[in-house]
């Protein structure tokens, strides 16, 4: 996450009558509106300049130093300047330094501490270096500005950017004034100039001197450099101007910085955010978000196009995902294909692999909570992507009549799978009824109604579908056949109020009300669930004292269900098959009601020391279904060991963690009453360490006892499986992250996990490792901006291959008997019942190694751009191994390999 | 349009190619020793019904000369309502049965073992079993709290080119192995090909359902229906693509065999699909059972091994046939169809064709 702190340093002119030598002279001070100076030296702000004697050398800054940001002037929003004055010895070193016009909230004291590390070239009189005392003054904003300049000669001429896409900020007003040649002089009037139809000017003629330029443009920062103007020369300059906070999270493609305005620090010990850029530009996702996850430290690979989440050795299932704060069941379309909400609606996701704040619950993996970004507001934008899947528009604006206080945007997307794949399921056999297509759709209205208060309505949706008629039945599932059906919907209408109450404290709060449906049939077999869920959250926060923040918050789960199934039970895990799925004896049940799963927490941050930041915190969780309510302590805390460059942090988390058994485990008569939620308790331990201003290190180790997992058994009545929490476990492991942050040129990082997760289904069965167990996974990535609108970037994989529970035996291993009878035919259906080889995953599929490359390009037009992109995955067509199969009687096997070299193209159009 | 079918063609392919990568032997073709059917004429027996089972095994290895092998044939039955239904809990008590059973042993009317003679095979009815299914089966099963009230009965069976002896009672993995073996003369255990073990179950409902066998009325080649006696076979030419190059061609072995002649095998299966007890009605309306056919040769090469007869929605499909490529070698070749459901029920149609 960035966090962003803007520093402008100012060195005013000295106290030049106060050199040590005259004390009066240093109290005299220097005038308020003494010049400031960017870091580059040059003066951003003049107004009035005191005269210089002839013979007088200005001490002259050698060394950058920031000051930190607090906490708690981040928590209350504080931006402005601390004015120092600070005393330069004769070696150029800063022995005195003093507020002469503070912030408060900490700043002051950061600012004296960064001065006092500052070096100059002494002041000199006549060619002496003297001690003197000058005025000095750091700038502490949220925001980062952004000049590059290049220099010939001649006039002024000047191209004005969006920072994050380079787009031509046409509507920039820019000022022009020329900067007094001495000091204390009025300010010389400044003069508008027009700005043309690609974001520029030219000032032929100038006067030879400096000028003050000032530029400004709606949702961007404000903008102040002077310009040297020398005699026939002409100052060719660019200027990128950053997008304020939230625009600049809602800044359309290309870079789009997440979070910009200073983050607070993270209540968790470990939360992983992916910049927009990275989201849009890693090889091998297609510039999916939800799926660049799959890159971090802590996240296994899932087979093929699959888009489960595998975190830190944790069932999918055991990992939730938000949209905004909401709850969403699902998150891609068709398993994998793609997400449901575009990327270029995102402004965030967030990921905690573990030990994450009590504000979540209902999960025993990870969470993962995307943010939709604020329309902009600088006019109407929008933008048109097709790809070989899908295609997909957005429109957004301000809202007319509302003084760009309210804006809106609008997005859809539609899959043209069926135009291509209909026809070929045709061909391949199979009679379609309906083609595989899915949509989703999105809606925002955001609003500021008045400062401190901001209002956002969304209604997004995600409708997927297919219905096939498979006339070839499998060998080994005969009944599975005939008519194959998949429909899955969900539609949220949500609401977001957060206030900004003062003093410290505030409210944050989402509503969403939404419809889902799942339904499945395969035969006669067939799986409905359509319900209503409600959800509600709301957090507030206040100061209780200098150190000490709470949050308090509830959250709520419920809704009304309606579930039609007719299915077997499913085989208990670790236990073989026992007849062809589709002949067994199914149950059929319909029920509907009501469920609800309330929920509360309250979780303090402590900063006992500035160093230390201190997160404890409770949740308390209940469940109709079950009837139980779980308490679950929290506790995180974070050290920063070395507070300046290269910054080192340590960071510690232990908690306890419950999710609710499904429905179906806990819901009689399919599942079993009184059942207990799963529990895991969660420990972490890891440091955060700079290896240069650019590159950061990241190093932690984790451990998960699980316990009260839900298991299943056979019953005795034959139809239904009975559960109960028998399954015990753990996952442990380690993770490495080097990450290079994301500037204007490259971003890119190294992950490493090793991990191993066990369960074992009672207290005297067997310890087996979970299929998806992988110990080593390794992630290399990056992508580079080559100019000229080319991006080129590449991925390589290296992870251990996934744990099988094989049939029969490689024929390459010495024990394997060629005459082990595999399977059992089973005479009803005419399948083969396998006899399973080994034990549960005893053998693990050879290493999976792949390179993705991807490649875009760029054209900018004056009102919009165009970008294209080739993403290649698998590059070198490596047969990595998914799984086995085996032949009709399991007396032999092969390796079924997964993706070949599997390149995508993509076009978009950008205004 | 050409250009479209190419796309379409490519597409396909690679569908194809994706979704059968291995080139395993099919199912359909008979190279080894395999149990095609074991019919029950009561598939879904009421409690003290006898019920009799009748094995349909084949010899597609054969001695030295080619003949089929006498097999030896066991049948094991008495395992009512395992714990969760699970087949492999039946082990201990059918390794007590098979000891009483052997020579020494007190004998057991619940182990038959028999002989299928070279004439037999191919044949419906090689070997049989009867059975009592116990008046109690349902009513010593706690009723559950969703689905039907049943009880089910195993039994097991093996079919065996050699001579079947138990072997040790041994878990290699999450279930344990079956426990028996087949020994060739000299006294090595035999691989698949020599030895298919197998079980079915008989389900009893409290409802008392019952379910008929669906009937395979004729076996055709195209249209033309095939005799049950070889002696009547019609005569069909060779195709010359010898057995390794029709599996290079692909996982569907016909495509690109221009040089042979395919031919269309059908099985007639009239519309007789039943009304699925407890199918319900909320999604898509009430179901019927699932019928399919499973064809075999042991000669030639069959396209689709399996195909749709009827589906629990939408119904009949009238068209169910597959497709058949004689073999490269002169002499008779059987088909078989196989038509099951999913209840259970099933039979076996045989028929013959000469090929010269």
């Amino acid at each position: 996450m960035l966090n962003v702190r803007r520093l402008a340093c100012a060195c005013a002119l000295p106290l030049l009558l106060a050199a040590s030598e005259t004390q009066a002279q240093e109290q005299a001070g220097v005038p308020e509106d003494a010049p400031r100076f960017d870091s580059r030296g040059r003066p951003v702000a003049p107004t009035a300049i005191p005269p210089k004697p002839e013979d007088l050398t200005l001490p002259e800054r050698t060394s950058e130093v920031q000051p930190e940001y607090t906490k708690e002037a981040l928590d209350a929003a504080i931006r402005g300047s601390v004015f120092l004055k600070i005393t330069i010895d004769v070696d150029g070193t800063v022995v005195a330094a003093t507020v002469d016009q503070g912030l408060g909230h900490g700043l002051d004291e950061s600012a004296i501490a960064a001065a006092k590390k500052l070096t100059f070239v002494p002041a000199k009189r006549k060619g002496k270096p003297f001690r003197a005392t000058i005025r000095y003054q750091f700038d502490f904003d949220f925001k980062e500005h952004s000049v590059e300049s290049a220099r010939t000669t001649g006039a002024l001429r000047v191209t004005i950017l969006a920072k994050d896409d380079d787009a031509p900020l046409v509507t920039a007003k820019v000022r022009l004034a020329k900067v007094a040649a001495v000091a204390l002089t009025a300010p010389a009037p400044s003069t508008e100039v027009p700005v043309d139809a690609k974001g520029g000017f030219v000032v032929p003629s100038l006067d030879v001197g400096e000028y003050r330029v000032a530029v400004s443009a709606e949702g961007f920062e404000t903008l102040v450099v002077i310009e040297p103007i020398a005699a026939n020369e002409e100052n060719v300059a660019v200027y990128r101007l950053t997008r304020t906070a939230k625009v600049a999270a809602a800044a359309a493609p290309g870079v789009i910085e997440i979070d910009v305005t200073g983050e607070r620090p993270p209540r968790e010990v470990t939360r992983r955010s992916i910049e927009k850029r990275e989201l849009e530009r890693i090889p091998g996702t297609n510039g999916d978000a939800l799926r660049a996850l799959q890159n971090l430290p802590g996240v296994a690979r899932p087979p093929g196009l699959a888009g489960l989440l595998l975190v830190r050795g944790s069932a999918p299932q055991d990992t939730q995902t938000f949209i905004d704060g909401t709850f969403v069941p699902l998150i891609y379309h068709f398993g994998g294909l793609s997400s449901v909400v575009p990327t270029e609606l995102l402004n965030r996701i967030d990921f905690y692999p573990g030990n994450f704040s009590a504000r979540y619950g209902r999960a025993t993996g990870g969470i993962v909570d995307a943010g939709l970004r604020a329309p902009r507001n600088d006019g109407f934008h929008g933008l048109v992507q097709m790809d070989l899947i899908d295609a997909r528009g957005l429109i957004e604006g301000p809202i007319p009549d509302t003084n760009k206080k309210w804006s809106f945007a609008v997005a859809a997307r539609r899959s043209y799978l069926d135009t291509w794949l209909g026809p070929v399921l045709e061909k391949a056999g199979a009679g379609v009824t309906q083609a595989p297509v899915y949509y989703d759709y999105q809606l925002i209205l955001d609003g500021k109604p008045k400062t401190g208060h901001h209002v956002r309505t969304s209604f997004y949706g995600s409708d997927d579908g297919i219905e096939l008629l498979l006339k070839q039945p499998s060998a080994n599932e005969p009944g599975l056949s005939g008519s194959l059906g998949l429909k899955t919907q969900f539609q949220r209408a949500a609401m977001q109020y957060d206030v900004d109450l003062g003093e410290g404290s505030r409210f944050d709060s989402s509503l969403s009300v939404g419809r889902d449906l799942l339904q499945f049939s395969l035969g006669d077999l067939y799986f409905k669930v359509q319900s209503v869920s409600f959800y509600g959250r709301g957090e507030y926060t206040t100061r209780l004292a200098r150190n000490a923040t709470m949050h308090v918050g509830m959250d709520m789960l419920a809704g009304g269900y309606d579930v039609a199934v007719r299915l077997p039970a499913p085989p208990a895990p670790g236990q073989p098959p026992n007849q062809p799925f589709s002949t067994r004896t199914p149950q059929t049940f319909a029920d509907r009601g009501m469920n609800y799963r309330p929920a509360g927490y309250v979780e303090m941050e402590l900063t006992p020391t500035p160093r230390l930041r201190l997160v404890p915190g409770f949740r308390f969780d209940y469940d109709k279904f079950t009837k139980r309510n779980d308490f679950a302590p929290r506790f995180n805390a974070r050290y920063v060991i070395r507070d300046t460059f290269p910054k080192t942090t340590a960071k510690f988390g232990a908690g306890v963690f419950y999710q609710p058994p499904t429905p179906q485990q806990s819901l009689p008569p399919l599942g079993t009453a009184n059942l207990k939620s799963n529990r895991a308790v969660h420990y972490g331990l890891g440091v955060e360490q700079d290896v240069t201003r650019q590159v950061e290190l990241s190093v932690e180790g984790f451990y998960k006892q699980l316990d009260n997992f839900v298991g299943q058994k056979p019953s005795a009545s034959g139809t239904s499986a009975e559960y109960d929490n028998s399954v015990t476990g753990y996952v442990v492991g380690g993770e490495l992250l080097m990450k290079y942050k994301a500037d204007d040129k490259f971003f890119g990082w190294l992950a490493y996990t090793l991990s191993r997760s066990a369960r074992q289904n009672g207290p005297n069965e067997p310890e087996y490792l979970v299929n998806f167990d992988q110990t080593h996974i390794l992630t290399a990535l990056g992508s580079y901006r080559l100019g000229g609108g080319w991006e080129l970037g590449a991925r390589f994989r290296l992870i251990s291959g996934n744990l099988i529970t094989p049939n029969v035996c490689n024929s390459a291993a010495i024990a394997c008997d060629p005459t082990r009878i595999g399977g059992l035919f089973h005479g009803a259906s005419g399948a083969y019942t396998a006899i399973p080889f080994g034990t549960t995953s005893s053998e693990r599929l050879p290493l999976f190694h792949s390179l993705d490359i991807r490649v875009d390009k760029a054209w900018q037009f004056q009102a919009w751009k165009l970008s294209a992109y080739l993403d290649v995955q698998n590059t070198y067509n490596n047969q990595n191994t998914e799984g086995l199969s085996y032949n009709f009687n399991f007396t032999q096997r092969q390796y079924v390999s997964g993706l070949p070299i599997l390149p995508s193209l993509g076009i978009r159009g950008d205004w | 349009m050409r250009r479209r079918r190419l796309i379409l063609s490519s597409l396909t392919a690679l569908g194809i190619a994706a979704s059968c990568a291995a080139s395993f032997e099919p199912s359909s073709e008979v190279n080894g020793l395999r149990i095609l059917g074991v019919e029950a004429d009561l598939p879904y027996a009421k409690p003290g019904d006898t019920v009799t089972l009748t094995m349909t095994v084949t010899d597609g290895l054969g001695d030295t000369a080619g003949k089929p092998r006498p097999l030896q044939l066991v049948w094991i039955g008495g395992c009512v309502n395992p714990v969760g239904d699970q087949y492999y809990l039946c082990f201990q008590q059918f390794a007590a049965l098979l000891g009483q059973a052997l020579p020494g042993g007190a004998g057991s009317d619940l182990v038959k073992f028999a002989v299928a003679t070279p004439e037999q095979d191919g044949e419906r009815g090689a070997s049989s079993f009867s059975f009592v299914v116990p008046e109690d089966i349902v009513s010593q099963r706690p009723v559950p709290d969703a689905g039907p009230h049943y009880g089910i009965e195993y039994v097991f069976f093996a079919a065996c080119a050699g001579t079947i002896a138990p072997a040790d009672f041994t878990q290699t993995g999450a279930a344990p192995e079956f426990p028996l073996k087949c020994l060739d003369a000299d006294g090595n255990a035999q691989g698949a090909d020599s030895f298919v073990p197998g079980y079915t179950q008989i389900y009893s409902f409290s409802d008392g359902r019952s379910n008929e066998n669906p009937p395979t009325t004729a076996l055709t080649l195209d249209g033309v229906e095939l005799p049950s006696e070889p002696d009547d076979a019609p005569i069909f030419a060779r195709c010359a693509v010898t057995t390794e190059e029709r599996r290079l061609s692909g996982c569907a072995a016909p495509i690109g065999l221009d040089a042979c002649e395919e031919h269309k095998l059908s099985a007639t299966v009239p519309d007789v699909a039943a009304l699925l007890p407890d199918s319900g009605a909320d999604v898509g309306g009430a179901r019927r059972e699932t019928i399919w056919v499973s064809y075999f040769s042991d000669g030639g090469t069959v396209g689709a091994g399996v195909a749709l007869v009827s589906d629990s929605s939408k119904g009949y499909q009238a068209e169910h046939e597959t497709t058949w490529l004689t073999p490269a070698e002169p002499g008779l070749v059987s088909l078989w169809a196989v038509t099951r459901d999913q209840q259970g029920g099933q039979s076996v149609r045989r028929g013959w064709v000469r090929i010269e």
